[in-house]
């Protein structure tokens, strides 16, 4: 048997329509339990008010401030090194493959932090410029 | 004199040279090209080339009655294949995966985890495309779970519905998870405009270790409530998951996502390999598989992607469409894909972190999609 009779003759088309409806019924609870995550966890701490980053981040700009940890700053360390090998202006790809071969730790989210922090800048010509300070 | 060629013949006769016939010399060529493509390519070599060198080991022709083949009762192979057949080796190493596996990026915005929800639909649209083409039906749903893109979950539910399948779906499976990056790009070209492949994501929040913490416990629950038949699956993943975010388990952590998901990986890969025995992979059903297989991803990187528009179109806050793509959840392959084509068209677009939400909520999805298929098929 084959084609459409196969399917009917299968109970093809509700088994498809049911295992679709679970599959999302049971991420869209979960991403709905995970929503109110934070507001249970404030609840459970006690301090009554939600966090403020969270709402920080939805009200305010899509960039928002990072602060230079010991951390970022050893790697800023690591990516001036880079760059001072490349020259300036740079291409973005070829700090990160370079970084890669470097076996530098998790390169493209350092990169990303680095330019919303503005420590790498744009020049307007499709390459960057370094900018720590 | 007589005596010694006869033997001279009778060893001829038991070598793989007079054994072999076309079907094993095919085979033997895939399994090159598996290696080829694990080495030189670098496509999944952590699994194509075990499986590579598994598929030239279970095909080299020997004399059957000797328990060296495959399936052959008490071959060394068969003993190391009962772990795929019984199910024993996917809830390993989705108990790796958990452990390696952070879903903070999914916690921040779980609006994200409803695009692998929707690339579950290539698993159950290619359900009905096996019915229609004649598979039977717990062999139509075992060749459907290929386009969850999530090699264990395909060996799992093979071994529990169409044991006889196990092999030409586990090979289609993993081929299809190399080849993300040749498969995807030009659907993912082609169901978006430029303008939607330039859209940036928002600085996801901050997530609490509470969070994180919570995550599995609660995941496990509503999950295996919802489809008991994943408990298997999803009850390592989670557990896994929770063994890396409490800390205080670090070591079996450690272990878990290093030498025993590698253990596994390595078992897994060989026998899955073994299997492709010329004689029994080499059917026409195994042509179909492949096609099917094919097909199932296909549609399901483009459902994702579909999906991340209609999103964008009742939502205030756009998600760009890309990230459809990751539902599929060849983790992380799939995520990188979706970074790679984003920074063709701007390469300060980092999506790559955004990727990984869907990528992980598309293991969680095939996942209960698995046990869907099992608890209907039975």
């Amino acid at each position: 048997m084959y084609g459409f009779e196969a399917i009917s003759e299968h109970n093809g088309w509700a088994i498809s329509i049911v295992g679709v409806l679970i599959v999302f019924t049971g991420l869209v609870t979960l991403s709905l339990l995970i929503r109110v995550f934070p507001k249970i966890i404030e609840i459970i701490e006690g301090t009554g008010k939600p966090k403020s980053q969270s709402k920080k981040s939805e009200k305010g700009s899509l960039r928002p401030e990072y602060s230079m940890d010991d951390k970022i700053k050893e790697k800023i360390k690591q990516y001036q090194y880079l760059i001072s090998w490349m020259g300036e202006p740079f291409a973005l790809p070829r700090l990160i493959d370079l970084a890669q071969k470097r076996g530098l730790d998790r390169p493209h989210a350092t990169i990303s932090q680095f330019i919303h922090a503005s420590v790498i800048q744009p020049d307007g010509k499709g390459f960057y410029l370094w900018h720590a300070s | 004199m007589d005596d010694i060629l006869k033997l001279f013949a009778d060893f001829w006769s038991n070598t793989g040279f007079a054994l072999a016939d076309y079907r094993y010399i095919v085979m033997i060529a895939v399994g090159l090209t598996f290696i080829y493509l694990g080495i030189a390519k670098h496509y999944e070599p952590l699994l194509l080339v075990p499986i590579g060198f598994g598929i030239l080991m279970g095909n080299i022709p020997v004399f059957k009655g000797l328990g060296l083949a495959i399936y052959e009762d008490n071959s060394v192979l068969h003993y190391l294949y009962f772990g795929v057949t019984s199910g024993v080796y996917p809830p390993l190493i989705f108990l790796g995966i958990g452990a390696m596996t952070d879903f903070s990026t999914m916690l921040a915005r779980p609006t994200l985890m409803l695009l692998g929800a929707a690339a579950q639909m290539g698993v159950f649209l290619t359900f009905l495309g096996a019915l229609a083409l004649g598979f039977e039906p717990n062999h139509a749903a075992s060749i459907g779970i290929i386009g969850g893109a999530d090699g264990p979950t395909a060996i799992f539910l093979s071994a529990k519905l169409a044991p006889t399948l196990i092999g030409p779906i586990a090979i289609a499976a993993y081929s299809y998870m190399a080849l993300v990056p040749v498969i995807q790009p030009p659907i993912m070209r082609l169901l978006t405009s430029r303008e939607e492949r330039l859209i940036q994501m928002k600085e996801a929040r901050e997530v609490s270790k509470l969070e994180k913490i919570i995550f599995p416990i609660v995941g496990f629950l509503l999950c295996c409530f919802l489809a008991p038949a994943a408990l298997p699956l999803l009850g390592m993943l989670f557990f896994g998951n929770l063994l890396k975010e409490c800390v205080v388990a670090e070591r079996l952590a450690q272990t878990s996502r290093t030498a025993l998901i590698d253990i596994v990986t390595i078992l897994l890969g060989i026998t899955v390999g073994a299997s492709t025995q010329g004689d029994v992979f080499l059917t026409p059903s195994s042509v179909g598989i492949f096609i099917l297989g094919a097909l199932s991803f296909g549609i399901a990187t483009a459902s994702g992607v579909i999906f991340a528009k209609i999103i964008n179109f009742f939502s205030n806050e756009s998600i760009n469409p890309l990230l459809g793509a990751a539902g599929v959840s060849a983790v992380p392959d799939s995520a990188r894909v979706v970074q790679m084509v984003g920074q063709e068209e701007d390469p300060s677009n980092f999506l790559l972190m955004h990727a990984m939400a869907p990528n992980v909520s598309g293991v969680i999805g095939s996942a209960i999609a698995a046990g869907v298929l099992w608890s209907f098929m039975n």
